[in-house]
């Protein structure tokens, strides 16, 4: 059994201490890195229940029903922030990126604590993966919120439309990991692949952006 | 669920068709008059095609279609949502006709005979009231569009329309006919993407 609680109590701590001494930017990456954790935990309550409503088996469960608990509840602060505080562009890819990072590091700790970190290359393929996908999927959302934000009409559509997006992309991750072989190491690089094509994408931006 | 072969066959044609539709629509964003409604429209393709990978997947996994909620689904509503959305702001300030009541109305019996076949199955059934939900706006928005929109886009309200159709006769169907069903739905997907780009090239949305 892992005490969740407490992991997430250790993780947090510090971070609380920062935010207390630092400003602007860093203060706030840290406040969304420790939401982002904290979703984590209620993501992980809700997961729990929904396996005993459902009747799922685990593997049932982790294709169907956790990524849209979980990408549910990674949108949730950052819709937030983003309808009532009003940030600017980089403000909402910098909580995205938090909190997709605090998701990713809570669950790994989690998964460490279960399964053992004893194998090395596992925990360093297993952290990679899900550390790139959580940050994707919310990145994803993130740039998704940016380019369409001026059409304040569209914004129920638009929120929807992002959920379903990153719990696809995160339904097709945990599907692919879940069978041995072939799909599970196709999973795995699929975050890493995917990483690539958006660096190079924002790369080629960038460049063109400057001539 | 059982599969038919036929379907394998449709859901790759299907995926083939939507990614190099997103990847042309994209490209084609910067000569329309719209970039970001094309880049928008783009997509919601690709979250179609993403619940259709997700579908494609599961079966060649596990040998069957998933039961209850899926993420196909989700993917699917979410594409249908991006469609609504791009409608919804074509429609903005239009009157509506009182014969669109019609639509919802139609839609409620179409999601009344799927709930039916369900069998009591909690997840089933509240996948199909959701779906009920979201045809009974699109319908409403692309009907509406095609009685008071007259310029360049309307033939990409047409093909919507025949989209929507299909999509309702393929949830009412099954065995070879829903593989069948699939394909017109991929042609209705190509049409809908052909005539989005010509009509956005030459129209500028209304906002």
């Amino acid at each position: 059994m892992i005490y969740a609680e407490n992991v997430f109590v250790c993780i947090v701590a510090p971070l609380i201490v920062s935010i207390f001494f630092t400003k602007g930017s860093a203060r706030r990456f840290c406040i969304f890195l420790t939401l982002g954790i904290f979703m984590c935990l209620l993501a992980a309550y809700i997961n729990s229940y929904l396996l005993v409503v459902t009747g799922y088996s685990v593997k049932q469960a982790a294709i169907c029903v956790t990524p849209i608990s979980e990408e549910l509840m990674k949108l949730l602060p950052l819709v937030f922030y983003f309808l009532v505080f009003e940030p600017d562009d980089d403000g909402v890819i910098m909580a995205a990126v938090a909190i997709g990072v605090g998701f990713a590091t809570f669950e790994n700790c989690c998964y460490m604590l279960g399964a053992g970190a004893a194998d090395f290359t596992t925990i360093m393929i297993r952290g990679f993966a899900v550390g790139i996908m959580h940050t994707l999927c919310t990145l994803a959302v993130a740039l998704i919120i940016v380019l369409f934000g001026k059409y304040h009409r569209l914004m129920p559509v638009i929120f929807i439309g992002v959920l379903a997006a990153s719990v696809t992309c995160h339904a097709i991750y945990n599907m692919l990991v879940s069978v041995a072989g072939p799909p599970q190491y196709i999973g795995y690089g699929l975050p890493m692949a995917t990483l690539i094509i958006v660096l190079l994408y924002m790369q080629r931006r960038k460049l063109r952006g400057s001539r | 669920m059982k599969i038919w072969p036929m379907e394998d066959v449709s859901n790759v044609i299907q995926m083939i068709v939507l990614i190099v539709t997103v990847v042309l629509v994209w490209l084609s964003a910067d000569r329309t008059k719209e970039p970001t409604i094309a880049r928008f429209f783009s997509l919601g393709m690709f979250v179609y095609f993403l619940g259709t990978l997700f579908w494609s997947l599961y079966i060649l996994l596990f040998g069957e279609a998933t039961a209850g909620v899926s993420p196909a689904d989700i993917g699917w509503i979410g594409a249908y949502c991006f469609l609504i959305g791009f409608l919804q702001i074509t429609a903005k300030g239009k009157r509506r006709p009182k014969w669109l009541i019609i639509m919802p109305v139609l839609v409620a019996c179409d999601t009344a005979v799927w709930i039916s076949w369900a069998g009591g199955n909690v997840g089933s059934i509240l996948n199909d009231v959701v779906y009920g939900i979201i045809m009974s706006v699109l319908a409403w928005y692309i009907f509406a569009n095609i009685s008071e929109n007259k310029g360049h886009l309307r033939p990409f309200y047409i093909s919507a329309a025949y989209f929507f159709i299909m999509e309702m006769v393929l949830f009412t169907s099954w065995g070879t006919a829903y593989a069948y069903f699939d394909l017109m739905t991929t042609a209705g997907l190509v049409a809908m993407a052909v005539t989005f780009v010509r009509g956005i090239s030459s129209e500028e949305v209304a906002r």
